[in-house]
């Protein structure tokens, strides 16, 4: 079947947002884990579905008219299309590391609470190493 | 880098689109070829010179900055 991968992540996104709403009604127990769960079901599935959807409305319209999609992939990989991609999300990354690493402070100099605030040092530092370590693999390979 | 693009495209008549189309570019990359605003990868200039039967030297004038 054309599609399949389409059609199970729209399912599963309409499955789960329905799972979302029977454990919103079903469960009232504040301490159990239906407090946060059904929520996320929700938001989970309701971005399944759309992703799906996308997808599939993207993958039909090409098959409809294939001029067109020879004319969306020349423009995805047009070299200067993708360099100006590469350039602003460079540019992004270096405005996040003084953005990221203000909020740290700011949340340090709050007295905010220790364990999320050791998660942000650690979630930046694996984004930092993780520039780095591509770097280097880069440096090494060309 | 200058170039002597726009030049050659109109003698042959070609339009941007068309040399866009056989390039595999956006008509926005041959415009801003042309105006000597991006230069492009040694790929492109090799297909390019390649489509109009040139050497790259031909189309791409290279000129050292003088200090």
């Amino acid at each position: 079947m054309k599609h399949t991968k389409s059609y199970v992540i729209i399912a599963a996104g309409i499955a789960l947002f329905g799972l979302g709403f029977f454990l919103l009604k079903a469960f009232t127990d504040p301490y159990w884990i239906s407090h946060t769960f059904p929520y996320l079901c929700i938001g989970v599935g309701c971005g399944a579905f759309g992703h799906g959807l996308g997808d599939l409305l993207s993958k039909k319209a090409r098959e409809k008219d294939p001029e067109m999609a020879k004319q969306l992939d020349i423009e995805l990989n047009d070299e200067r299309n993708v360099q100006h991609m590469n350039a602003s999300k460079a540019k992004a990354f270096d405005m996040m590391t003084y953005v990221f690493g203000a909020l740290m402070l700011v949340y340090g100099l709050m007295n905010a609470s220790l364990s999320i605030l050791l998660t942000f040092v650690a979630a930046y530092l694996f984004i930092q190493f993780y520039a780095l370590y591509y770097r280097f693999k880069m440096d090494r390979e060309d | 880098m200058k170039n002597r693009l726009e030049e050659i495209r109109k003698a042959r008549g070609i339009k941007q689109e068309e040399l866009a189309a056989a390039l595999e570019v956006s008509r926005q990359t041959i415009g801003s070829l042309e105006n000597g605003r991006y230069n492009p990868s040694i790929l492109l200039a090799f297909k390019i010179a390649r489509f109009f039967q040139m050497s790259i030297e031909d189309i791409f004038i290279y000129e050292e900055e003088l200090k």
